[in-house]
């Protein structure tokens, strides 16, 4: 099961529009990642086609998983994501939304840890295998692609310092889709080395987009207080329920 | 001043204020309700504009073109009811009614771009199936007319 949600995480973060994307990912088991918990705060800074977004969120994630998000501006919400559930939940107008989904949704942040924890193995995991390696300094830059010359799978090409993933980059065939993903800043909490930020950068002939996530305040398996674990809207709450 | 106008020449340009500010009131009152009925309204756009955008990014038409043209209507089928895993991620910080179009609209477009692709992929197969069986029956006729 692990090596499934691997593989098709990595497929979705970083081959989004290459034929194959089977689109689709199951719930992440808990020894996908090496800590039970994590908690802290993101920024996420978003730029899609010269529009720039951010957000500040505080937030909890167990490995169950279950991840509570909580940000003030600029408007006080509470999301809370829970297997096929994502409570959207705005205290100050007394209204969620109960969004209920076929499969999974993507842990904001935190799904791109898998793939800088498990880019090699979900690279193996989607029949890839290695096709050139080398070294530039302390760099050690590996190429992946599909053994079958007939697939038109494009590549993946992976930057590695001390075995540690700073890059992740993916490239169509015909190189008009080039996805990368970077992790910069890393700091060790409880022997696990996280990276603080990182960058989401997708070019397409359609679209351009660049997300940065700067993770702070990080701690891991430190327990989740019980009032997030077990959060429930008050009952004077108009709950609405969609899918999506 | 009040020598000038009196003292009734002062009441006087005082409820002409007061008439003038009394009738403008509902006008002022509109702009601003149409002002903050406007910012849910763009929100809304944006939001629908986004989702499309994303869904558009997500959803790889290139998959269920295939995808129909290997299982034909079983591939429409699977395309019509299999969904993607959402982002989460897009909604984090924004408004109700953000959160209440974005959902709609990525599922809307989400579906329309899986099933319109299926659908292709299942008629070119369907059509590459009847010319195949319309050359076997041109085929086989000039073989019976041969003979």
């Amino acid at each position: 099961m692990k090596h499934v949600f691997v593989g098709f995480t990595l497929f979705l973060l970083l081959l989004k529009s290459n034929p194959g994307s089977a689109q689709q990912i199951d719930q992440p088991t808990p020894d996908v990642f090496p800590f039970q918990t994590i908690s802290g705060e993101f920024l996420k800074i978003y730029e899609r086609n010269n529009v720039i977004d951010s957000v500040y969120s505080r937030f909890y994630f167990n490995s169950t998983p279950f991840m509570y998000i909580e940000t003030k501006k600029p408007f006080h919400q509470i999301m809370i994501i829970k297997q096929k559930e994502t409570l959207v939940y705005y205290p100050n107008r007394k209204l969620a939304y109960r969004l209920t989904s076929e499969r999974p949704p993507l842990f904001p942040a935190i799904s791109y840890l898998i793939a800088f924890f498990h880019a090699e193995e979900g690279f193996s995991n989607l029949g890839l295998n290695l096709q050139q390696q080398d070294f530039r300094g302390d760099t050690l830059i590996t190429i992946w692609g599909s053994p079958d010359p007939k697939k038109k799978f494009g590549h993946y090409r992976l930057l590695q310092v001390n075995d540690q993933t700073i890059e992740v980059t993916y490239t169509s065939p015909d190189t008009s889709i080039i996805n990368v993903l970077r992790f910069n800043d890393f700091a060790q909490i409880n022997q696990v080395v996280l990276p603080q930020t990182i960058v989401s950068e997708q070019t397409s002939p359609k679209y351009y987009s660049i997300e940065t996530i700067r993770l702070s305040g990080l701690k891991i398996n430190l327990p989740i207080p019980p009032e997030y674990v077990n959060f429930q809207v008050p009952e004077d709450t108009k709950v609405v329920e969609k899918e999506w | 001043m009040q020598r000038i106008l009196g003292y009734k020449g002062i009441v006087g340009v005082l409820a002409v204020l007061l008439a003038v500010s009394v009738l403008m009131m509902p006008i002022a009152a509109d702009a601003a309700a149409a002002k903050a009925n406007a910012l849910p309204q763009a929100d809304a756009a944006q939001a629908c504009a986004d989702a499309e955008m994303q869904a558009e990014q997500d959803v790889n038409g290139t998959t269920w073109l295939l995808i129909g043209c290997v299982l034909g209507i079983w591939g429409y089928l699977i395309a019509y009811v299999l969904e993607s895993n959402p982002p989460a991620s897009a909604l984090v910080g924004k408004s109700p009614t953000y959160v209440a179009k974005y959902t709609d609209c990525y599922k809307q477009k989400a579906k329309q771009i899986k099933t319109k692709n299926a659908l292709y992929g299942c008629l070119a197969a369907s059509a590459g199936w009847v010319l195949y069986y319309v050359l076997v029956a041109a085929a086989v006729s000039s073989a019976a007319t041969v003979e």
